[in-house]
């Protein structure tokens, strides 16, 4: 009986020590994953971008690069300031890139900077549950441990859907996100396109009587593009005389719901940091233009894995479901703008 | 200062082993004296029976778990179609294909083919760490 009360008493040791067993091997799985993307990265960079000189350091330097967000504690202004965040960033990872790989062309270096990108993600993910489990582990606090352990089932998917993306990323293979910009694509291929902001491509397109301005990100390297500056030059330019906004994007389907399925709503279907979103907002409510969003449901890893047979024939689907939008929404003659939103890693125009 | 778990895995699992053992041992005890018609068998039975499965599960807990990383082992495929007379070909992913891409001429009309589609087939499978 002595024996089970000391069980009873330690109990909570016991399950604290169990728990630091899981997430050691957690642990253990996101090195081998950090330690293939780095492998990953540095052997694609030098297969494409044919470096004069040994990049190791280079890439290393890469991976504990940080960024601060600005101050908000004064809201005000505050997506300008992140506007600009986010271009210096833009330029720096470009930077960078051409350093590693001069011999790349403009589509391999987004792709490069894609992957990079990915490995950083997966190398930061490392090194936070590095730390919470050491801190865990120094302080023996049950709550961090506990909190952790029970994280982890959350933290390794997003970790595997970071480490499939990896050859997408170092081929140009498209990915799920991406499916936005292939509605895009396959309704502007063949009609002539013209940049209109940094990144998007825009084509006048006709259809069902009506004529849209669709745009996408350039392809076909691994690109998202700023939307939100395209859809603004769009509407100022036609002085807000457009009839509708439809965004198409790839949006996290919940579980028990089919990839490749397609719902509609109203609101800028954009995701990102909220710039874009904000601009669109902001120009809609300006010319009083409603924004309609046809999202096609996918899975966190598919959305940054090989685009799935389910996704790319959704493509299709989404472009009946706009056919119907315009017959129901819009009388002929009218102007339409359709901006396919995602990375178009892959997909032309 | 650095804290150190009180209980190493190899001590839980004796520590474990010895309680199923004990279990086990009041179990056959409480047997005997229910055959002998004891007062205290009861005692001796839920005892037994509450310890084994206790250390059963915890046993369970402790069982090396194989590390086990879910890769997905992706097969891409590239399909070419020629836009004149619908002909479609079908081969496996090449770096630099990309949707929209011109490709080789149509074996049937010798008119320009081009990528339609890139897309995976999933093939799960599991790498051992």
């Amino acid at each position: 009986m002595l024996f089970f009360m000391v069980f009873f008493l330690f109990y909570n040791r016991i399950q604290v020590a169990l728990w630091l067993r899981d997430i050691a091997g957690a642990l253990n799985r996101l090195k081998v994953m950090r330690d293939d993307a780095r492998r990953v990265a540095l052997t694609t960079i030098n297969e494409i971008g044919k470096p004069k000189e040994d990049v190791t350091q280079r890439v290393d330097r890469f991976l504990e690069y940080f960024e601060i967000s600005p101050v908000n504690l004064d809201p005000a202004g505050i997506i300008l300031k992140l506007e600009h965040l986010i271009n210096v960033r833009d330029e720096r990872f470009k930077d960078e890139v051409k350093m590693m790989a001069p011999a790349s062309d403009e589509a391999q270096t987004h792709n490069l900077e894609n992957l990079l990108e990915a490995t950083w993600a997966l190398n930061t993910i490392y090194r936070v549950v590095r730390h919470f489990y050491l801190f865990g582990k120094k302080t023996m606090s049950f709550y961090i441990i506990m909190q952790l352990q029970m994280l982890l089932p959350i933290i390794l998917q997003e970790a595997e859907a970071f480490s499939g993306a990896l050859n997408a990323f170092a081929n140009g293979q498209p990915i799920g996100d991406g499916a936005g910009a292939l509605v895009a694509a396959k309704l502007m291929h063949n009609y002539e396109k013209v940049e209109v902001a940094k990144d998007v491509v825009m084509a006048e397109v006709p259809l069902d009587g009506r004529k849209l301005l669709v745009l996408k990100a350039e392809g076909p390297g691994g690109n998202v593009g700023r939307p939100g500056d395209g859809v603004k030059a769009l509407l100022d330019k036609n002085e807000g005389k457009v009839s509708m906004v439809v965004m198409i994007d790839a949006a996290l389907k919940f579980e028990g719901e089919k990839t490749g399925e397609i719902s509609e709503g109203i609101g800028a279907a954009i995701g990102g940091e909220g710039v874009d979103r904000y601009k669109i907002e902001e120009v809609a409510t300006k010319y009083k233009v409603p924004v309609n969003a046809l999202i096609i449901k996918e899975s966190i890893q598919e959305a940054i894995s090989p685009m799935k047979k389910e996704i790319f024939q959704a493509a299709d689907e989404a472009i009946t479901r706009i056919r119907r939008i315009l017959a129901e929404r819009t009388k002929e003659g009218d102007l339409v703008i359709v901006a396919g939103i995602g990375n178009t890693i892959g997909i032309a125009q | 200062m650095s804290k150190r778990p009180l209980f190493g895995v190899g001590f839980l699992l004796l520590i474990f082993t010895v309680m199923l053992i004990l279990s086990l041992t009041f179990l056959y005890l409480g047997y005997i004296r229910y055959l002998n018609e004891t007062a205290d068998s009861m005692t001796y039975l839920v005892t037994g029976a509450f310890g084994a499965l206790l250390a059963t599960y915890g046993i369970m807990q402790m069982r090396r778990k194989t590390a086990y990383l879910h890769l997905l082992d992706y097969n891409i495929v590239t399909t070419t179609e020629c836009q004149k007379c619908g002909f479609k070909s079908l081969r496996k992913f090449e770096r630099g294909d990309y949707v929209f891409k011109p490709a080789d001429k149509c074996p049937k009309c010798n008119e320009a083919m081009m990528i339609a589609s890139i897309h995976s087939e999933e093939r799960s499978r599991k790498g051992l760490l």
